[in-house]
């Protein structure tokens, strides 16, 4: 028995001798640790959510400059691991500057100690979710997640609320249950909770695997959950959703189309189905806080269609989708017909602009990189497909773009603190690849969202098509799932199938 | 079927003798048998999945949900057994275990002898307990959700609630 836990004790010590490795630990616990102290000491808690945000940017640009990636091995072969790369530290820092800009969003509204409290546990959770790279791990980090995005949805506590909560956390636990089964396939095959398993997993599992993570992620007609969720949250709760709770569901799955060659097609292949059908979704929409919504299906698309690239379209996607969501709040309507009557304030203007030339892939803004480098990078049958989508951003973004100008708004400061820190983030990203500027890859963003806006004021500015909302319905959500399961066993199986013989 | 097994994976030692036991002595020889419990599992998950989609109450698909999670869980107990069904507790006390085996266990301890002892695996059943204890919050919180939900309009029908607060 002795041995027994001298055995244990010694694998986690060697395994924790790098400095490195205890200042990763440490990272990973501080968010919860900080959220539990919060409810002892109330009147910190802005200040705690604050330190915590910036540990993860400090952690995530430690990574980023590092030479090379992070891997940790808890316990033995079944226990927890982890992996830090690139990658990882975009995600981690787009989690951590869209929950600070979300708190210096709320920070001078009267938002209790339990709303910062959750804040500070989706931090925590989704770094976690970031952070591992087997199974078991990742279904507690995104379950942690569902449940504290399940309270922040219903913290206003009107009927709607805890509904669309309820429907959250109802569909995402019944594809996570999948996913345990598929888990569990993994493990049988190879002892192993490790993403790697998955290559000699049987087709199943990685089904089963990778429908939880679409539903979770909110990709192609299993994600058809979102729009309503995101749409009906309040405003900070819907820019924390958009930004980055989907992208716990989303990493998962850029990871294994890394690790796993055989899941690499499958991935694109639904990064550029989801991808059109968000957009073909947004461009018909006449409410401005479900066209936001759509469109982030749609650019989590775009993370999908290219695994290597996808985490810096991450980052500027969380920086974006999060500024426009918050500017979307304090506009004085949601619905777009109304706006066009309305003049807006011109501050609020030029960012709303701003975010939306960087989503279309305008030069000078971040987003350009990440389109030329997206764009780069897709296998020769995925190029059509993610060109119309970048149409369709280009059209459904003209909607912002084209409302007038002219009064006058009183608008919080807290608005004004959290633009800054996104949009210079958006600013400073751009910076990362200086290399896409050439000649050739400014021309084909202009041309293309000059084509956009022709058609906008063309044909969508005046269309009253109205797309049904069937497959947003409880039980159809449910019921999609069993299809998208069918669908990702047989695509499964072909890859598997083509790698046995 | 699969919630004896469940049981007697995880609430510890079965009470009766292991020898005498019909379903433990098939499970270890017959692939048949395996297949049957592992044909039950998937019948529960998929009873607990058509649940979800057919109840009209909102309660009941909250349970069919509950359903759906034990199979998944009898699930894990089946694969954590496939060696063995002994539980995983490595003890000197004298339990109710058959004499035999817990004599071999005191006599020696090392590695070798305990691998020779068929132990179910203990690593899925340490899984499942995290999940089991998830999925407990996430029926509690929801429960609270819907009796929240029909205290103002008395009505649990999935269908009437999701018209009323669907914009």
């Amino acid at each position: 028995m002795n041995s027994l836990t001298n055995a244990f004790v010694n694998s986690l010590t060697n395994s924790l001798s790098d400095p490195a490795d205890i200042l990763t630990i440490a990272w990973v616990i501080l968010p919860f640790f900080a959220g539990f102290v919060s409810y002892l000491l109330p009147r910190l808690t802005r200040y705690l959510t604050l330190g915590v945000a910036m540990a993860s940017a400090l952690y995530a640009l430690l990574l980023f400059v590092a030479p090379s990636p992070l891997t940790l091995t808890l316990l033995d072969h079944f226990g927890v691991t982890l992996l830090l790369d690139r990658l990882s530290s975009y995600f981690i820092l787009t989690n951590a500057l869209v929950t600070a800009a979300v708190l210096l969003y709320c920070w001078g509204t009267n938002k209790s100690t339990f709303f910062y409290a959750q804040m500070l546990i989706v931090h925590g959770s989704i770094n976690a979710a970031f952070a591992c790279t087997d199974f078991v791990s990742l279904y507690v980090a995104l379950e942690v997640s569902g449940i504290a995005a399940f309270l922040l949805i219903a913290y206003p506590r009107t009927d709607r609320s805890i509904w669309v909560a309820l429907r959250y956390l109802f569909i995402s636990n019944t594809a996570m249950l999948f996913y345990l089964i598929g888990t569990a396939l993994v493990y049988q095959a190879t002892q192993s909770f490790s993403f790697a398993g998955l290559s000699q997993a049987p087709p199943e599992a990685m089904a089963l695997i990778f429908v939880g993570l679409l539903v979770k992620g909110g990709i192609f007609v299993s994600g058809l959950w979102l729009p309503l969720t995101h749409s009906e949250s309040e405003t900070p709760v819907s820019a924390l959703l958009s930004g980055i709770v989907v992208k716990a569901g989303v990493y998962p799955l850029v990871r294994c189309a890394l690790l796993v060659e055989a899941s690499d097609p499958i991935v694109r292949s639904f990064g550029v189905a989801t991808a059109l059908l968000g957009v073909s979704y947004a461009v018909f929409e006449k409410d401005s806080k479900r066209m936001l919504a759509f469109h982030t299906v749609s650019q989590l698309g775009f993370i999908l269609a290219a695994p290597e690239v996808g985490g810096f379209y991450a980052l500027t996607h969380g920086l974006v989708k999060s500024a426009l969501f918050l500017l979307a709040g304090t506009l004085p309507s949601r619905s777009f017909k109304t706006l066009q009557q309305q003049p807006l304030d011109r501050r609020i203007w030029v960012a709303l602009a701003m975010a939306s030339f960087s989503i279309s892939g305008f030069p000078l803004l971040s987003g350009f990189g990440a389109k030329v480098l997206t764009m780069q990078s897709l296998a020769a049958w995925q190029v059509i497909g993610m060109n119309l989508a970048a149409l369709g951003t280009a059209i459904s973004f003209a909607k912002f773009i084209f409302l007038p100008i002219g009064s006058q708004t009183a608008v919080r400061p807290g608005l004004w603190a959290a633009l800054l820190l996104l949009l210079g983030g958006l600013v400073a990203a751009n910076l990362v690849y200086l290399d896409a500027y050439t000649l050739a890859n400014i021309i084909k963003p202009l041309a293309t969202i000059g084509a956009g806006w022709l058609l906008y004021f063309l044909v969508f500015r005046h269309s009253v098509v109205r797309l049904p909302r069937l497959f947003e319905q409880f039980e159809h959500l449910i019921g999609v799932i069993s299809l998208s399961l069918v669908v990702l066993f047989w695509m499964a199986f072909a890859r598997w199938s083509e790698a046995i013989g | 079927m699969s919630v004896d097994c469940r049981l007697t994976s995880l609430l510890g030692k079965p009470k009766f003798r292991l020898s005498t036991d019909i379903s433990v002595r098939a499970n270890y020889f017959s692939p048949f048998y395996r297949f049957m419990l592992e044909a039950s599992v998937l019948i529960t998950v998929m009873c607990g999945f058509f649940g979800i989609i057919f109840k009209k109450n909102l309660v009941m698909k909250i349970v069919s949900m509950d359903v759906m999670s034990t199979g998944v869980i009898a699930y894990y107990v089946l694969i954590a057994s496939h060696h063995g069904q002994l539980t995983p507790i490595v003890s000197y006390v004298k339990s109710s275990v058959d004499s035999s085996v817990a004599s071999d266990v005191i006599s020696s301890a090392s590695d070798a002898s305990m691998s020779s002892l068929s132990y179910a695996d203990p690593v899925p059943q340490a899984v499942i307990l995290t999940a089991i204890v998830i999925g407990f919050s996430i029926q509690a919180l929801m429960l609270v959700g819907v009796m929240k939900l029909s205290r103002d309009h008395p009505t649990l029908d999935c269908r009437e609630i999701e018209l009323r607060q669907t914009p």
